[in-house]
């Protein structure tokens, strides 16, 4: 087995970026809320602070451990086995829906006549590729397209700022049914949604080169990125108008595609769906890798690398398995993921085993520096 | 680890080699223009205006020869638009290429006993046609014969179409782009209405259609022609001339437009040209029916004087400004009265008071047919008139001082 890589501040903080972006820029966040959409994500992006908060406090009380290794020390053994599986599982759905996300946008916007099953495998066949090569790659992938996408975001913004195609009226007034509906569109959609994801970063971690830094460097990606994809709900609104921005599955796209700078500058969707690719990959990368890492606890595999062929092709074809139509993949995503599937593994499962840990603190820690040197 | 490394890149290599989706170039009929009319036995009727790429760019086919048309239209039939693009491929040789369609144009009659409903989903689904396609009415003919009109100036006229929208929305201010997202935003909104630009055939028709227009001395044109208000999907009435402009004032469109006020007792002596104009709508909330205050700002210059006024005296250009205030307001206020009239919220009062009092918005918005006709609407225009050109008074002073002396 080769020596486990330190992941660099600099790399944390873009890998972050890139995975909340990731899949969450490009469908239309909390639109349910209608123009208040940009609201919702707000809120979410305060809920999910808490979530993360929560999952630091864990790794502050185990530095040294991912959460795989630390789950079977506060519920026990076989229970701990059961509860990574599932996570392991939980992880590898995750990627898969991502890639399901990223396989649609490019079908329904270029290319129509593709099977979705082409696209994916190619996405999903380099993931592997650059896992493979160790997760330092990717780390390192990420700081380079971090500049990259902040480059064309940054450009779009301007371009869209000197195209003067937004209507802020379009986005007033503020809360314009009550609170009631927004809060309803928010909870628990978007705290679970990109923010609450945050906890596959629980088995990165122990991985940090400077572990203090790990919550105020998270902290600090994860407002930024809250703060840009609501920025960004609040300009696709501003630009396509509420009843549009809600109706079409990619507003993002949909916005972009009306820049026209003087006959001249205009049809820049090509440049959106440049990022959102990228933001896919690294999250699809970051869920293979974290789910690699599980499996390689929970059977005891020596190399992670001779895992990431067989979850990758289960993550490949539950792309395609995972709903029959796009509709019902959305509407999954909308309505029975966040409550039946995000809330458990976010939420309850986490908060279960910190009030055991709570409870058993002392025995545990006993357990912890007696066995210390076999787990690590 | 090489050996894994070789066999993935084998892999990838024959998915490298090209695009599942390819189309090439020559393989693609590029559509510019749509039309939408029924057929006399109810179907849709599509008329599709295509590009001759070897006439229209100057490098193939000798500078553009001339030998055959720069484009041609054709004309299908379907229970819906789907099934006519299709049905049109018995006619055309290649595939129908809609990513660089800049106009769709729908028949007057359709729109107006029909409704526009069954015509757009498809526009906004596909995703090879661009959002920012403008949006017509066929005003007084029908959408094929516009698509089919040869241009003058431009080699395909759903291009020069889409050029003049853009030229005359900046100096002339009668008319509003609308695309397609915008036609759709304000048809579901509850307190607002589209408008949509006319679009007319000057001219003969018999000629338009030949590949004589362009060569005619006196060619048959298609020009802007007022737009139309709609109410519940189907066309109500069309505004022209000075409602058409006032109704673009209100929306706070207008980007540069002419503005005729008196002189020295002398009718439209005077043209001001507005250079840039704001708008500020505020809602009264106070009371059962809510009022609405108009506030225009236009920012302007005298660009003709027929008149023997002396623009010396700062006097005169304060006199000016108060008679051009006049102007924009009875223009303003005709309009707001004709779409009142016509029941028909295409300014977006409804959307005002909806940002301004939500919580009201939601008590009327159920009767809001009813309460927009009677809203009481106030307004008020202070413009500024900043230079008179590049030179001071007009001769016609001179000629009145000579006169006199």
């Amino acid at each position: 087995m080769r020596e486990q890589y330190k992941i660099s501040i600099k790399q944390y903080f873009t890998l972050i970026v890139l995975f909340e972006l990731g899949s969450a820029i490009l469908v239309g966040l909390g639109m349910n809320a209608g123009r208040d959409a940009w609201l919702a994500v707000l809120i979410g992006l305060v809920a999910g602070v808490f979530l993360f908060l929560l999952y630091i406090y864990m790794f502050k009380q185990f530095p040294e451990l991912p959460l795989s290794k630390y789950l079977p020390l506060i519920v026990g053994k076989h229970f701990g086995k059961v509860l990574n599986m599932l996570y392991m599982l939980y992880f590898m759905y995750l990627a898969a829906r991502v890639l399901r996300d990223f396989g649609s946008l490019l079908l329904s916007a270029v290319f129509v006549q593709t099977p979705i099953i082409v696209v994916n495998s190619l996405m999903i066949l380099t993931i592997i590729y650059v896992l493979h090569l160790g997760f330092e790659v990717l780390a390192r992938t990420g700081e380079i397209f971090f500049a990259l996408t902040v480059l064309i975001g940054l450009s779009i913004f301007v371009l869209v700022l000197g195209a003067d195609i937004m209507n802020w009226n379009y986005i007033k007034p503020i809360a314009g049914e009550g609170w009631m509906p927004v809060l309803k569109a928010s909870f628990p959609v978007t705290p679970t949604f990109p923010f609450g994801e945050m906890i596959a970063f629980t088995m990165l971690f122990p991985y940090l080169r400077t572990k203090k830094k790990a919550l105020s460097i998270g902290l600090t990606a994860m407002i930024l990125s809250g703060l840009i994809l609501s920025l960004t709900v609040a300009a696709d609104i501003a630009i396509l108008g509420g009843h549009v921005a809600t109706h079409v599955f990619f507003p993002l796209l949909s916005a972009v595609a009306k820049i026209n700078l003087g006959e001249f500058i205009q049809r820049l969707d090509a440049l959106v769906v440049f990022t959102l690719i990228t933001g896919g990959f690294f999250k699809i990368a970051v869920f293979l890798y974290v789910s690699v890492k599980i499996a390689q606890d929970v059977f005891s595999v020596k190399e992670e690398r001779s895992l990431l062929m067989p979850l990758g092709i289960v993550i490949l074809f539950g792309s395609v398995a995972v709903a029959s139509n796009f509709v019902e993949h959305i509407n999954e995503g909308l309505n029975i993921v966040p409550h039946f599937i995000h809330v458990p593994f976010q939420l309850i499962i986490p908060v279960f085993f910190t009030v055991i840990y709570l409870i058993r603190k002392k025995s545990i820690k006993k357990k912890l520096a007696s066995g210390s040197s076999t787990l690590t | 680890m090489k050996r894994i490394t070789l066999f993935l890149s084998l892999i990838t290599l024959p998915f490298l080699s090209g695009c599942w989706d390819q189309h090439e170039l020559d393989e693609l009929s590029i559509v510019m223009g749509i039309g939408i009319d029924r057929a006399d036995n109810g179907e849709m009727r599509a008329s599709f205006q295509v590009v001759n790429p070897s006439e229209v760019s100057p490098g193939i086919g000798g500078g553009g020869g001339g030998k055959q048309p720069n484009f041609t239209v054709y004309t299908s039939n379907g229970k819906n638009l789907m099934e006519a693009t299709r049905n049109a491929s018995r006619q055309t040789p290649r595939r129908l290429f809609f990513a660089h369609a800049r106009i769709l144009v729908l028949s007057e009659k359709v729109v107006k006993e029909k409704g526009i409903y069954d015509t757009l989903d498809m526009i906004s689904r596909d995703p090879e046609v661009r959002s920012t396609i403008q949006v017509f009415i066929a005003r007084g003919t029908d959408p094929g014969t516009i698509l089919e009109t040869f241009s003058a100036i431009d080699k395909v006229s759903a291009d020069e179409v889409a050029s003049k929208l853009e030229v005359s929305e900046k100096v002339w201010g009668e008319n509003i782009g609308m695309d397609i997202n915008e036609v759709l935003q304000s048809m579901i909104s509850q307190g607002s209405e589209p408008i949509i630009n006319g679009l007319s055939l000057r001219g003969d028709d018999e000629q338009a259609i030949t590949a004589k227009n362009y060569e005619a001395g006196k060619p048959a044109r298609l020009y802007l022609n007022g737009m139309a208000v709609f109410k519940h999907g189907k066309l109500k009435k069309w505004a022209d001339g000075s409602n058409a402009r006032g109704i673009v004032f209100v929306k706070d469109n207008i980007n540069s437009s002419v503005i005729n006020i008196d002189c020295e007792g002398k009718k439209d002596s005077v043209a001001i040209e507005v250079v840039r104009s704001k708008v500020e709508l505020k809602a009264d909330m106070k009371g059962e029916i809510p009022r609405i205050k108009v506030t225009a700002y236009p920012e302007t210059n005298i660009a003709e004087a027929n008149c023997p006024a002396d623009f010396e005296n700062k006097d005169t250009i304060f006199k000016l400004e108060k008679l051009l205030n006049k102007e924009v307001e009875k223009e303003i206020k005709a309009s707001i009265n004709f779409v009142q009239k016509q029941k028909t919220d295409v300014i977006g009062f409804g959307e005002l008071i909806y940002r301004t009092d939500p919580k009201k918005w939601r008590k009327i918005r159920k009767h809001w047919d009813k309460t927009f006709p009677k809203i009481e609407v106030t307004v008020e225009a202070d413009s500024r008139i900043r230079r008179p050109g590049i030179r001071t008074s007009p001769f016609q002073y001179e000629l009145k001082n000579e006169a006199d002396r």
